[in-house]
C-alpha cells in the first residue's frame, strides 16, 4: 500500500504530530502509515481523508491498482 | 478512560514492577548471599533488571511527552500490535510447554537435570513475557499490516 499523506501534509504545512492530534492517533501511527507499514481501519482512513481534505482513494493506493 | 488516567495507571504499574524487581534482587543478595553468588550469576541477575527498568522509564517518558502534547496513550495501531504480540506469545508458549513435556518424558532416559516445579513456573512465565515484550518491540519497529 502507498500513501500520499506526506505530500498532502506538506501542502497544508502540517507536521506528523499535528495530523496525529487532528485524527486522534499517536504520531508513530502517522509515521507508519506514511511508510506503508500499517494499514489503517476504515474509520481512521476516513478521518485522515477529512483532515487532509481529499478522498480516501486519492490518499491510499494498493499495488494491484497500478496494474 | 481518559489518557491522563491511563498514563497514571501505567506509571503506577511500572513503579510496582520496579519495586518487585528491586525486592527480588535484594532478597537474592541478602538471603541467598550466604551460599555464595558467583560473579556470573550476579551479572545475569543485575543486567536484565537494569535493562528492564531503563526501557520502562524511557517508554513512560515518551508516552508522557505524547500525552502532554495532546496525543493519545493508545490508538488502534498500538492495540493491534499488543494483540498480535499476545497471540504470538501464546502460540510460542504452547510450543514451549510441549518441549518441556518432552524434556520431562526423557529425564530418566537421558539423565537430564530435574527442574523443580516452582522453577518451571518461573521459566514458563519468563519465556512468555520475553516473547511478548520481544514481539511488541519488533512489531513496534517493523509495523503491522
Amino acid at each position: 500500500m502507498k500513501t500520499r499523506i506526506k505530500e498532502l501534509r506538506a501542502k497544508y504545512d502540517m507536521t506528523q504530530e499535528d495530523l496525529a492530534r487532528k485524527v486522534g492517533v499517536r504520531r508513530e501511527t502517522i509515521l507508519f502509515l506514511e511508510k506503508g507499514k500499517y494499514n489503517p481501519s476504515l474509520r481512521l482512513a476516513h478521518d485522515i481523508a477529512k483532515a487532509l481534505k481529499a478522498k480516501i482513494e486519492e490518499i491510499f493506493t494498493f499495488d494491484d491498482e497500478k496494474e | 478512560m481518559k489518557d491522563k488516567t491511563r498514563l497514571l495507571m501505567m506509571k503506577v504499574f511500572g513503579a510496582i514492577l520496579v519495586l518487585g524487581i528491586v525486592a527480588f534482587i535484594s532478597y537474592v543478595f541478602v538471603f541467598e548471599a550466604g551460599e555464595g553468588i558467583s560473579p556470573a550469576a550476579m551479572f545475569w541477575l543485575l543486567v536484565p533488571a537494569v535493562l528492564i527498568i531503563l526501557v520502562l522509564v524511557l517508554f513512560l517518558k515518551r508516552l508522557s511527552r505524547g500525552v502532554k502534547s495532546g496525543l493519545p496513550v493508545e490508538d488502534e495501531m498500538s492495540q493491534r500490535i499488543k494483540e498480535r504480540a499476545g497471540y504470538l506469545a501464546t502460540i510460542a508458549t504452547v510450543w514451549f510447554l510441549v518441549g518441556l513435556m518432552w524434556y520431562h518424558m526423557f529425564i530418566e532416559e537421558f539423565g537430564f537435570p530435574v527442574i523443580r516445579p516452582e522453577h518451571i513456573i518461573v521459566i514458563i512465565l519468563a519465556f512468555m513475557f520475553a516473547v511478548f515484550f520481544g514481539m511488541w518491540g519488533i512489531l513496534s519497529r517493523k509495523g503491522i499490516r
